[in-house]
Formats: C-alpha cells, structure tokens, sequence
C-alpha cells in the first residue's frame, strides 16, 4: 500500500500544474513549497530535539541576501548561490549553535531571537552592502548553463514550481533518511529525556548540532529559492513574523512528524492568504488558530489524521 | 586490575557535605549495595560517579583512568551507566526503540551512510535491531515490544530502563534503588535480573532500601550516614554493626 501512495503523490506532484492553471494560484503553491523546506528545517531542532529556536528567520535571511548578493555583484549562476546560500546558512548555525546549544530551553531561546535581531540590524545599517532599508532589487530568475544542455533559465511559475519541487522533495528523503536512523532516535531521545540519553552516551551538544545545522542550511535553501523567486529582498525577511508563520505551521501541521511541516505550510500559506480580505484582523485570526490548534489538536495534524485514518479501519477511535 | 577506586569523593552544598571523604571500590564482577537512611548522599554519590554533579573534591578511577568531572554521555562511553531513583524512560519511543536509543553509542555510521542508506548503515540497523532484541528477551519484555514505554506498568518500565542502560554495554552498572515500590513477585525478578547481569561479566552497584535485595545479591555492602562512609563489610557484618544499626534506628544522636 505504500507504493501506490508514494506514486499517486508523485503523480499528483507532477500534474499539479496541469490543474491549477491560475498564475496567481500556482505562486501560492511556490511559496507553500518554499515554506515548507523552511519549515521542515525548523521542525528539526523544535520538533525532534525538542529546542525551540527563534532564530530560524536568521538562516532565511543570511541564504536570501547570500544568494542576492553573489548574483547581483559577481554574477554567479543560480546553482553556485543556491549551494553558497545553504553553506553559509549552515555555517552560521554551526557558529550560532556553538555558542547557544550549550543553553537550555528559555536561554536558547531568547540567544536565538537575539542573534537574528543582529543579523537584521547589521543588514539595515550596512547600507554598502547589503542596501540597507531599501533592500536588493533586480535580483535576477534562476539561470546558468549545463554541458551539453547549454544555458537555462527559469522564468515561467510553471518552471519555477518544477524547480522548488526539484529542490523540496531531495530535501524531504534526507529527512526521512535522517530520522529513521540512529540520529532520529537520538534526537528524539533528547527530546524525551535528556538526562537518560545522556547516561547511555547521547551526546546532547552533538545531536542538537546536527538538527540546528541541517535546519539552518534548509532555511539557507529556502531563502535563496525565495530572493530569485521573487527577485526583490529587503531586511523585512528577517522579521519576526516569518518567524511565526513557521512556528504556526510547523505546530498545526505536527511538530516532530515528517509530513506535518509540508502539510502546514500549504494549509497556512492558503490560509493566510484568503485572510488578505481581513488584511488589519490577519494577525489576530493567526493568534487565534494557533490557540484553538494547540488546545483541540495538540499534536498537530498529521498525527490527528493519523488516528482518524487507523480508528476508521478498526471502528474505534482512541485518544492519546 | 581494579574496576573502580574512588579517593576521597566530597561534595559540599554551601556548608553541606552531602557527601564526604568517601573511599570506595569496586571489583569485577562485584555487586556492590550501598545503603544508609535517605539523605545519607547515596543518590549524590552516584549523580557524583555518572558525572551529573562535579565533586568539590576527590578523584575517580575507572580502570586506573581519572574520569572525574567528564560529562555523563563521556563517563557513560567509557562504561559506566546508570539507571535512576525516579524512573526514567523514553515515554514516547516504544520499548524496542528505546533500547535502540541504548545502544546509541556503538553506531559507526555517518551522516552519509544514513542518507544513502548505504551497506555499512544496513548492516549496523540490523546488528543493533538484534541486539535490542537480545536484550529485550532478556529482561523479559519481548512481547511489550511495540507498545510505547509510557504504556508500560511500573514494574515493567523498571525492566525497560535497566534494558535501556544494558543496550550501552556497562561495564559497571549503577542501579539506583531498583527495587523500590516493587511487590514481593517483582523484587524477585529484579534480584534474579541482577545476578543474570553479573554473570554476563558487569559489575554492578545498587543503592537500595529493599534489605531482602540488599543482603540476598550483594558480595559487600557500604553503608553511608550524612555522606560519609560509617561501616563495610558483608553482608552478615553489616546487618550486626552497631553503627548501621543506629544509623537505622535513630541513635545516631548518642554518637554524636
């Protein structure tokens, strides 16, 4: 049964843009699709180790201008920013991760949230560089050239809705790879109970190292997939509420699950989307979902269906 | 060579020493009970050895090898593994991947093999698959294998945190009041667990209020009185020493 499912969503993946024929609709699902690689990196740390990081707009941000900037002073093709925004993303998590993943809980936290608060005033004040306030326009589709293809570039949604799927589904095996593995099970064991795993050896530092990084080099990913996308970045992509739009669907969708970050991201994104219409009530109707969510679904999503779906085969439904 | 010395181990609180002076040491294949009325630092004195707390003095040896102060993940990699007063397991992994999380350090392969599932990864999943399982049928809880820990009744989620601990090979084993809270039927099985454990080589160290357990298991028992060491001996010696006996029965006030 697993088979016919992993086809019939590859199909459907595929065909997508067949059936959604709108230009304006198919943005929606590029940016659903860049989200969720953000949010599945951020679903690493929070939701498997169980350390909650604010500092994931940071990673973001620091692979949009990396991105921006290689492409707009030296000229680089798309697939050498894509690669430098997710290094440099994932070095800065090394390096941010050094210093904080020593902390606990609250402590981590609120280092985290500093450290993308210095990253956005850096960006705002270093106006040389980075353009300050008025941020990098111009920056360019995703081109370059292959031997024995020649040069590409990526312009239509179409094409670019094939190129973050190209991006996103990579992502989604190494995922799956990682947490149906020794790793997995020792973030989750962090996650549990730290003082155990640490008594059979589970090195706390090392594993919540791994998770932050490959998060933040996701985030690095997903930043530069979004600065060519939308070829206009300013510093407001450090802002807190990037911040909590990947917190939101990372939780309703399921922390600590593999699908729930995707199955966020593209409810949230329609979501918050159809609420434009209540552009001034967006914010307080986000508040609310996410109360309403933590307290009828705290698990999230995924899982709920998970439970629906085995209390329908078996004609009984039982609560956690 | 001997397994374990520990030299002069004390700890103060502010003023307190919660555990002080204390020498010890422990053989191969020893089990060693170490008792004393609550608050004698007994707890202290394992978080001490499993490296939770750091010692405001003294020294451990662990085969001739100061480990003192190291991290617990490091004391646990070098074979020291505890298990602890407040039961403790992985409530929401099941049994048999909590055992898995056991056996955590002996997996060699790395971020690549895991991505590529590549054949030194296949081949190590299957290893400590089986392994886990091994241990599983070894205290006894193959057929809750699947369920989740936090399904599990107490005394069964006793056996699950000694499996957990067992999946990273000790060599020393510290049991941190194993048998509390346990029925007569339990106990047993946790004294009969104890001295399978001893004889696949570990030595093992309890602390532990259950005197039945205490004086059926042990080779040699310690007894601490406000952190310090009062008496050591047998069995037999202990349950007749005029200082554990006061310690027990609240006369330690003439001595003072």
């Amino acid at each position: 049964m697993r088979i016919p499912a992993i086809a019939a969503a590859a199909l459907g993946v595929g065909l997508l843009p067949l059936a959604v024929t709108s230009k304006y609709q198919l943005h929606l699902v590029i940016m659903a699709a860049i989200f969720a690689i953000l949010t599945m990196g951020l679903n690493l740390i929070y939701g498997y180790v169980g350390q909650l990081s604010l500092g994931h707009t940071a990673f973001f941000g620091i692979g949009a201008y990396t991105s921006a900037l290689l492409a707009l002073r030296l000229e680089l093709g798309f697939g050498w920013t894509l690669l430098a925004a997710a290094g440099l993303a994932g070095l800065a998590g090394a390096f941010i991760g050094h210093i904080t993943l020593r902390l606990r809980e609250a402590y981590f936290v609120i280092v985290t949230l500093s450290f993308s608060e210095i990253i956005y005033l850096v960006v705002v004040n270093w106006v040389d560089f980075t353009g300050g306030p008025m941020g990098l326009p111009g920056v360019p589709s995703p081109a370059g050239s292959l031997p024995g293809v020649g040069a590409w570039e990526v312009t239509s949604k179409v094409s670019y809705y094939y190129l973050t799927i190209a991006v996103l589904l990579p992502l989604v095996l190494i995922v799956y790879r990682m947490i149906r593995s020794p790793i997995g099970t020792a973030f989750v064991a962090l996650r549990e109970n730290e003082d155990l795993a640490a008594s059979v050896g589970i090195s706390a530092y090392r594993y919540a190292m791994i998770a932050f990084v490959t998060g933040a080099a996701f985030a690095g990913l997903g930043g530069s997939l979004y600065a060519h996308y939308v070829g206009f970045i300013s510093p407001e992509v450090f802002t807190f509420h990037y911040m909590i739009m990947m917190l939101i669907m990372a939780i309703i969708g399921g922390l600590g699950t593999i699908s729930g970050p995707i199955v966020g991201s593209v409810l949230f994104t329609l979501l918050s989307e159809y609420l434009r219409v209540a552009e001034k009530l967006r914010e307080p109707i986000f508040g609310a979902i996410l109360m309403v969510s933590i307290i009828f679904m705290p698990q999230g999503i995924v899982p709920l269906a998970g439970r629906l779906w085995r209390a329908l085969r078996r004609g009984r439904f039982e609560t956690p | 060579m001997r397994l374990l010395d520990v030299q002069d181990l004390s700890i103060y609180f502010g003023g307190l020493g919660a555990v002080r002076d204390l020498a010890l040491t422990l053989e191969e294949r020893e089990i060693l009970a170490v008792i004393g009325p609550n608050g004698a630092g007994k707890t202290t004195f394992f978080n001490l050895l499993s490296g939770f707390l750091k010692p405001t003095r003294g020294k451990i040896l662990f085969r001739e090898q100061e480990i003192t102060g190291l991290e617990p993940h490091r004391i646990a990699r070098r074979g020291i593994v505890r298990t602890f007063q407040s039961t403790k397991v992985f409530p929401g992994l099941t049994v048999l991947q909590g055992v898995r999380a056991g056996c955590h350090q002996r997996v060699q392969s790395s971020w690549w093999d895991i991505i590529f599932r590549s054949r030194v990864f296949r081949e190590e999943d299957r290893r400590i698959a089986a392994e886990a399982q091994g241990l599983l049928e070894f205290t006894g809880l193959s057929s809750r294998r699947d369920a989740q820990a936090k399904d599990l009744s107490y005394g069964e989620q006793r056996l699950l945190e000694v499996a957990v601990a067992l999946g990273a090979r000790p060599k020393i084993l510290l049991l941190d009041e194993p048998a509390a809270g346990m029925n007569p039927d339990e106990t047993n099985r946790m004294i009969d667990l104890v001295t399978r454990i001893r004889a696949q080589g570990v030595a093992v160290m309890l602390v532990e209020h259950n005197m039945y357990m205490v004086m059926g298991i042990s080779d040699r028992v310690v007894c601490l009185n406000y952190g310090q060491k009062i008496a050591e001996g047998t069995p037999q010696e202990i349950q007749r020493h005029p200082e554990v006996i006061a310690a027990y029965l609240g006369l330690g006030a003439a001595y003072a």
